[in-house]
C-alpha cells in the first residue's frame, strides 16, 4: 500500500514537473537521489562517482520528461535513463573499476531475504564480485523493490529472464557466503 | 534524515528551461502516424506503377490478403520500434528478433505460395539489373516510412537507439514488401530470398546503423 502512495505520489510530481513545476523537480530529486544514487553504484563502485552520475541522470531526465507518459509508473522511467547514464560513462573510461572502501558502500535496506545471507556491508562487498548482470537485478530488484516486470523493462529483457537472473545471483551471493566462512563474515559484522 | 537539497548548478540549468512540455502521445498513435504515412506509399504506388502483370492468376485472399497481413505485421515493428525508443519500456532483444524472422518467414511462404500459383518470370531470364531494381524499388517505397519512423525515435529518448531503428528499419522494410507482393512479376525463391528478403536485411541494417551512429552522436 505504501509502495502505491509512493508511486501515485511520484506520478503526480512527474505531471507537475512537466507542466513546469519547478518544485516538482526538487520532489522528485529528494524522493528519488538516494534510490537512484545506490543504483548507479552498482556499475561504478564508488560513491563520488554514483553522485556524479546521478546529477547526470537528472540533467538527462529533464531533457526527457517529454517521453513520461502518465500514470505510468515513474521509477522504471527513471532507473532505464539512469542505466543508460551510467553505460555511457562506463563506456567512455573504457569500464575502469574503481575499488569501493567499506565506507563507501551506500545507505541501503536489506530485505529479509538477503538480510538471512548476512548484514548489509556483508552482502554488499560480495555483491560487489557478482558479474553486472546479477548486481543489477539483485539491486533493483530485491534491494529497490522493483517488480520483475519493471527490471525486465528496464533492462530490455523479459521478466522471466530478470527473475531468473536474480534467482542465479541470489545462489552465488549464498554460496559466496559459505566459502568466505564465519569468521570473514563475522569480521565484516563487527 | 534531511532531504537531500538539489545541487546549485543542477537547479539553475533545470530552472533555465523549464518550460511545460507536452508529453508524447501514446505508442499506438504515433504507430498509426507512421502507418498512415505508409498507406499513402502503398496507395501511390498502386495507383502509379501499376500491379504485377499476372495479378489475376492468384487468388485475392493471396495477393491483397496476405499483402494486408505483411502491412499489419509491419505496423507491429513499428509499434516496437516506438515504444523501445521510450525508456522504461525496453523490448526483449529476443522477441524483437523473433518477430523480425516471423516476418521474414512469412515472406518468404507468401512468395513460395505465389509461385506455386504463378511462377512469373523464370530465374534464368533474370539479369543481375532486375534484382537490382527490385532491391533499390523496395528501398525507395520503404524510404518515407524509414524517415518518419527514425524521427519519431530520435524525439523519444531511446536508451538502445541502434536496437530501435532495426525495428523501425524492418517495419519500413516489411510494409515496402507487402506493395512489392503486388507489383514484383518474379515469384521465384531465388529471387525473393536474394533481393526482396535481401532489401529486408539490409533496411533493418541500415535503420540499425542509423540508430547506432545518432545514439553515440547524442552521448
Amino acid at each position: 500500500m505504501a509502495r502505491k502512495d509512493d508511486e501515485q505520489q511520484l506520478v503526480d510530481l512527474m505531471t507537475r514537473y512537466q507542466q513546469g513545476d519547478a518544485e516538482a523537480f526538487t520532489g522528485l530529486y529528494q524522493a528519488l537521489k538516494g534510490p537512484l544514487q545506490r543504483y548507479l553504484w552498482t556499475f561504478v563502485r564508488n560513491t563520488t562517482t554514483a553522485e556524479d552520475l546521478a546529477q547526470e541522470a537528472f540533467l538527462q531526465i529533464h531533457r526527457a520528461r517529454h517521453t513520461y507518459a502518465s500514470p505510468r509508473p515513474v521509477r522504471p522511467w527513471v532507473y532505464a535513463i539512469s542505466r543508460h547514464v551510467a553505460l555511457m560513462h562506463l563506456r567512455s573510461r573504457r569500464r575502469r573499476k574503481e575499488s569501493l572502501a567499506i565506507e563507501d558502500l551506500p545507505e541501503v535496506p536489506v530485505p529479509p531475504e538477503m538480510d538471512r545471507i548476512g548484514d548489509a556491508a556483508t552482502v554488499f562487498t560480495l555483491m560487489a564480485q557478482l558479474p553486472q548482470a546479477g548486481q543489477e537485478v539483485l539491486m533493483l530488484h530485491h534491494l529497490l523493490g522493483l517488480s520483475f516486470q519493471e527490471v525486465g523493462d528496464i533492462l530490455g529483457v523479459a521478466p522471466g529472464t530478470a527473475k531468473v537472473r536474480a534467482h542465479r545471483a541470489l545462489k552465488t551471493l549464498r554460496e559466496m557466503v559459505t566459502q568466505e566462512g564465519g569468521s570473514d563474515v563475522g569480521a565484516t559484522r563487527s | 534524515m534531511s532531504a537531500p537539497l538539489v545541487p546549485e548548478k543542477l537547479l539553475k540549468a533545470v530552472t533555465d528551461d523549464l518550460q511545460p512540455v507536452t508529453p508524447l502521445a501514446p505508442v499506438w498513435r504515433r504507430t498509426l502516424w507512421v502507418l498512415a504515412v505508409s498507406a499513402l506509399v502503398f496507395a501511390v504506388a498502386v495507383l502509379a506503377l501499376g500491379l504485377r502483370s499476372d495479378i489475376q492468376s492468384i487468388p485475392t485472399w493471396l495477393g491483397w490478403g496476405c499483402s494486408a497481413i505483411e502491412f499489419l505485421a509491419a505496423a507491429l515493428l513499428l509499434g516496437l520500434a516506438l515504444r523501445e525508443s521510450i525508456p522504461g519500456r525496453s523490448i526483449p532483444l529476443g522477441s524483437a528478433l523473433t518477430v523480425l524472422a516471423a516476418c521474414i518467414v512469412y515472406q518468404l511462404t507468401v512468395g513460395y505460395v505465389t509461385w506455386r500459383f504463378s511462377p512469373g518470370i523464370p530465374w534464368e531470364n533474370q539479369t543481375f539489373a532486375d534484382g537490382m531494381s527490385c532491391m533499390m524499388s523496395d528501398t525507395m517505397l520503404a524510404l518515407p516510412t524509414l524517415l518518419i519512423t527514425i524521427w519519431l525515435i530520435v524525439r523519444a529518448f531511446p536508451t538502445r537507439a541502434w536496437m530501435a531503428g532495426m525495428l523501425g528499419g524492418a517495419g519500413a522494410a516489411i510494409a515496402s514488401d507487402a506493395i512489392t507482393h503486388l507489383r514484383c512479376p518474379i515469384s521465384d525463391m531465388r529471387h525473393v530470398l536474394m533481393w526482396h528478403t535481401g532489401a529486408v536485411i539490409l533496411i533493418s541494417a541500415a535503420g540499425a546503423l542509423i540508430g547506432f551512429v545518432w545514439g553515440r552522436w547524442r552521448a
